[in-house]
């Protein structure tokens, strides 16, 4: 459990009632969307000179949140925002380019920062083909379990 | 494609449709704090017509992210048409906004 009472004015454990959360079955279906999201963004990113935050800022979503959904299909769930370095199958993108992608999301939902430089998202693009080959890794196993 | 990701492509399309005029700093994304970023970065006016359809956009985007599955598949129709006609509207905004 997640959640732990502190008070209730009946003195009745409503968390305690709700039982064990279903065991978690979309995985496959998740991860397939975060790879879409991730081969979506790419492809903006490379054919648009402009929304190029937004296409990193979805890069990161799409590299974290697939950690995530394949760390709880595998039962080792792992809720950190640095999730795809943590599962037993680590992403291999750098970890520069890591906190990069991190700026452009921080930027696209708090408006906070400063923005990259199109030196910084040229190499970076560069460390993205290894990144799509790990979420096809993850996907696979994701099925196989 | 899930409602996830035409969420996410209907945001990028707006997002182009803003950012294809230069601006001193782009619109990062449709969330309210990006807008009022994008507003004062670029000394727009927070009263103007181009400010609210930006804004209009992103709590129509919003709104639909935090429906539940079973809500969505209706209200997401009659969305996505009420956001291609906001595209349109924001083109000739950002067409006509002068500084």
């Amino acid at each position: 459990m997640e959640s732990k009472l502190i008070f209730a004015s009946d003195g009745i454990d409503f968390l305690r009632k709700l039982g064990s959360p279903m065991p978690y079955i979309d995985g496959e279906r998740d991860c397939e969307k975060f790879y879409q999201l991730f081969t979506e963004s790419r492809n903006s990113l490379t054919a648009n000179t402009n929304s190029k935050i937004f296409n990193l800022s979805s890069l990161f979503l799409s590299i974290r949140n697939i950690a995530t959904c394949y760390s709880l299909s595998s039962l080792a769930p792992v809720f950190s925002r640095n999730a795809a370095f943590i599962i037993d199958i680590p992403t291999p993108l750098r970890p520069d380019s890591y906190i990069l992608l991190e700026r452009a999301r921080i930027l696209a939902t708090r408006g906070i920062g400063e923005p990259p430089t199109d030196a910084e998202i040229s190499e970076l693009l560069l460390d993205l083909d290894p990144i799509e080959e790990w979420m096809h890794k993850l996907i696979l196993k994701v099925r196989a379990l | 494609m899930t409602e996830f990701n035409t969420r996410i492509a209907a945001q990028r399309r707006i997002l182009e449709i803003v950012n294809a005029r230069e601006w001193h700093e782009e619109l990062f994304s449709l969330a309210s704090k990006a807008i009022e970023r994008w507003l004062g970065k670029n000394k727009i006016d927070g009263t103007s017509e181009l400010a609210a359809l930006v804004r209009e956009a992103g709590a129509k985007l919003f709104f639909l992210a935090n429906k539940s599955q079973e809500q969505i598949t209706e209200d997401y129709r009659l969305l996505s048409i009420e956001l291609s006609e906001l595209a349109c509207r924001l083109k000739n905004a950002v067409q006509e906004y002068c500084q």
